[in-house]
């Protein structure tokens, strides 16, 4: 088994994991877009990040020349590896990982530099913008800034790019390759991310965040970074660190379809099933992979209410932060925060369920006792991956 | 534990389409570095890359497809044909793809911004398709019938050889019984900016190792591989190409765009990789460098081979490939590993193409031109930016 030892993120509600858990049982996170950078896109709001100011967590001359995805990851990967209480030095540097999840990297920084090439050509490109246009440069910025040398990789499968860079963090960990592993999921919010979206037609018009409800159409955006220290659930106990929660279980499954559509509800299925399968423990609540489009919430319900009827709660974290495409770690931390507090943030928006029969969260946050909790991540181009998790209180009792 | 071994190859680049006519030009030491017609470089310092001829390609077009897509598609058709594998007898679920990916759908972006920025007409959303970095690999689980495990390695250089690994890890955990990997790269104006804004393309075709050597050149292709158990290959009575022993990857953890100059992190991902395949130093008979062409990364490998290696680090044959087909980023791990097949296939060695003048700092034997060895095991080097290194040991069976 698995242990998080260590949890970081950077959300829409603020800066850091306390920032996280003051305001989730409250309220959702979709902040107003006022700045000019994200209006004239219709939306009522959207899950940006406020109040980062990223100098006050890297040296501003570093933070200068960083993109927004770096920084975000940056500063989420910092807080889950100080939680961790791990020293990253010689031997400890050596066997420690660095695992990312992205869905789109930097898109502002392509955008830019290539913005920069057509307006004023060739001989005045900036410099600085290119490196940060390749997705592995926040897990280099990681484990330059962290001092973490062992393997370094960096995933981008769509919407489970989280998802997936957790399940291959335990594989390193299962196999012995290393004794720790920083997994950060990120995603910057701007403007030609939106402009993207709104070209490829997937934002909502009415600019509504409503997962899973008749109203719902189309995806209301956000941003963030999370980021949690996985280690052998036995080596963190030998050490007496704090474990947050054990990964216990993971589904993969995929199905064939057009690259902007998602599967159907019988593979959804299957990864949960097969997570559920692989953990022996029957979750408590489902944290749903929702993203307000017709498709996905309703194949994803069919496919909760198919597994359980409403035999377990259900809540989706995109409600709270908008979607993007790397949220499966914030899942991961966002489920442990539910459960060390016993309480379930409702699915934001949702008032009238398309698919009956699963259990919804609905209109505010419950007091409940919640065990483990079924992590689903499910993307466009078809692939899903479910992760089982039990929140540290279980652990203990 | 059940060996992964590789039975298709598909192969297309600047100097040949199909794995025989591939191996044929490396053999002759063939340049494939020239002028490119694909965009406008006059205002460039360095102007040449190894673009892949129209008439490898001509048989294909799509309105939703990007060039990096139609480069892999060719490539994939290659790779089946070559394993003779009949793909409709096994089961989707136990059929998993894995890509590496650069650049991605880059290409296409730059048209749909550039008639943005025009103002000229509605760009075309379907341009923004292939966009992801998960696109390619969704639309090849679509053409395999893949509904197994799938995912994608975004670390920019070093993507596709990490995908390599992952395949054989997929292979040797029983969690798929066929995998589809490898990776594909198309050239774009901002990938070919990014690196002359770098200042680091060569004005000539690239001369890695050379005393010379000013920097890059840049390349596109697809190299995909068809993966399975060494049971299942016997069992079909299919010849084998090789089998990828282990794999590596590590971080430098030092600088943003710059190698270790000693290699250090290098060094790591060999020694794990080695480590992985039970192999010795003793055995490796030829390593595949990553050697760009740059004054930093050729001299960063070259101390990072001494390190590993120690006085026999003298008697193995080190060349680069990309002096025939230019650096081919998220592809080149992929089509480097193809590269360094053809000493297990066929005994002879592939030349650095251009290697003219020694340099007293790089003093390996770097095969100025085509040899003949005898030669079991070899090893593959793919570093990107960040200090993002990936080595992968393949072995003749």
């Amino acid at each position: 088994m698995i242990a998080v030892t260590g949890m970081g993120i950077v959300s829409p509600y603020g800066v850091g994991t306390d920032a996280y858990a003051g305001g989730f049982s409250v309220h959702h996170a979709i902040n107003p877009c006022t700045g000019p950078e994200l209006s004239g896109f219709g939306l009522e709001g959207a899950g940006v990040v406020e109040g980062f100011v990223p100098k006050k967590h890297i040296p501003p001359m570093k933070a200068r020349r960083m993109s927004r995805f770096s920084q975000l990851a940056l500063v989420a990967s910092q807080e889950a590896l100080r939680g961790s209480g791990l020293e990253m030095a010689g031997e400890s540097a050596v066997r420690t990982g660095v695992v990312v999840g992205t869905g789109l990297g930097s898109v502002y920084s392509t955008d830019s530099f290539f913005e920069g090439l057509v307006r004023r050509g060739p001989a005045e490109t900036n410099p600085i913008l290119f490196p940060e246009t390749v997705q592995n440069i926040a897990a280099a910025h990681i484990s330059i800034e962290l001092g973490i040398r062992g393997p370094n990789t960096t995933f981008s499968q769509g919407d489970i790019a989280g998802e997936f860079a957790i399940y291959y963090a335990a594989g390193l960990l299962n196999k012995g390759v290393v004794d720790a592993v920083l997994v950060c999921g990120a995603d910057e919010l701007t403007r030609p991310v939106l402009a993207g979206m709104r070209a490829l037609n997937i934002l909502s018009r009415r600019g509504k965040l409503a997962p899973f409800d008749r109203g719902r159409d189309g995806i209301i955006p956000g941003e963030g970074a999370a980021a949690v220290v996985l280690e052998r659930a036995d080596d963190a106990e030998r050490r007496g660190a704090v474990i947050h929660g054990l990964i216990t279980g993971f589904g993969f499954s995929a199905d064939m379809v057009e690259r902007l559509d998602y599967s159907s509800p019988e593979p959804i299925v299957r990864a949960m099933s097969a997570a559920i399968e692989d953990s022996g423990l029957t979750p408590d609540l489902v944290s749903a992979s929702a993203n307000s489009t017709v498709t996905l919430d309703r194949n994803e319900a069919e496919a909760i209410r198919i597994l359980f009827g409403g035999n377990v709660a259900v809540t989706a974290l995109k409600s709270q932060v908008g979607s993007f495409m790397s949220s499966g770690v914030m899942k991961l931390v966002a489920a442990l925060v539910w459960m060390q507090h016993g309480t379930v943030p409702p699915v934001f928006g949702l008032s009238e369920p398309e698919v009956t029969g699963p259990f919804y969260i609905m209109g505010n946050s419950e007091k409940r006792r919640i065990d483990s909790c079924l992590i689903n991540g499910c993307s466009h181009g078809g692939s899903n991956m479910s992760i089982l998790v039990m929140g540290g209180s279980a652990v203990e009792s | 534990m059940r060996r992964a071994v590789i039975t298709g190859i598909g192969v297309v680049c600047s100097i040949g389409r199909g794995l025989e006519h591939y191996w044929d030009s490396l053999s002759s030491g063939i340049c494939g570095i020239g002028d490119i017609t694909l965009f406008d470089t006059s205002g460039y310092r360095g102007k040449l890359g190894a673009q892949v001829p129209d008439e490898y390609l001509h048989h294909y077009a799509g309105r939703r497809l990007s060039r990096c897509d139609i480069i892999g598609l060719v490539a994939m058709e290659e790779a089946l044909a070559s394993s003779s594998i009949a793909l409709e007898d096994i089961a989707p679920e136990r059929i998993a793809t894995v890509m590496g990916s650069g650049s991605g759908g880059l290409l296409s972006a730059e048209i749909f911004k550039r008639v943005h920025m025009d103002g000229n007409g509605r760009a075309r959303p379907s341009l923004l398709y292939p966009f992801t970095s998960s696109s390619f690999t969704d639309l090849v689980a679509g053409r395999c019938m893949s509904r197994g495990m799938r995912t994608t390695v975004s670390t920019a250089c070093s993507s596709s050889a990490t995908a390599l690994g992952i395949a054989m890890d997929l292979i040797r955990d029983g969690l798929a019984d066929i995998v589809i990997t490898g990776g594909s790269e198309s050239l774009s104006e901002t990938t070919f900016a990014g690196f002359n804004s770098l200042r680091s393309v060569d004005e000539v075709p690239c001369r890695p190792f050379d005393r010379e050597r000013k920097g890059i050149s840049l390349g596109e292709g697809a190299a995909i591989f068809v993966i399975e158990s060494e049971e299942s290959a016997r069992a079909r009575g299919r010849a084998v190409y090789a089998e990828i022993a282990g794999y590596g990857t590590s971080g430098d953890a030092y600088h943003v765009t710059a190698p270790h100059t000693e290699g250090r992190g290098i060094a790591l991902a060999v020694e794990m990789a080695l480590r992985a395949s039970d192999e010795g130093r003793d055995g490796i008979g030829y390593i595949n460098a990553h050697g760009t062409g740059t004054p930093a990364n050729d001299l960063a490998e070259t101390n990072a081979i001494k390190h590993v290696f120690g006085r026999r680090a003298y008697e193995i044959p080190v060349s680069s490939t990309k002096s025939m087909i230019g650096h081919c980023l998220g592809a080149a791990g992929a089509l480097e590993a193809a590269a360094a097949i053809l000493p297990l296939a066929r005994g002879v060695i592939p030349p650095t193409a251009n290697y003219r003048t020694p340099d007293p700092e790089c003093d390996l034997d770097y095969v100025p031109s085509p040899m003949n060895a005898d030669v079991d095991t070899v090893l593959s080097l793919s570093l990107a930016f960040g200090g993002n290194n990936t080595a992968v040991v393949l072995r003749r069976l």
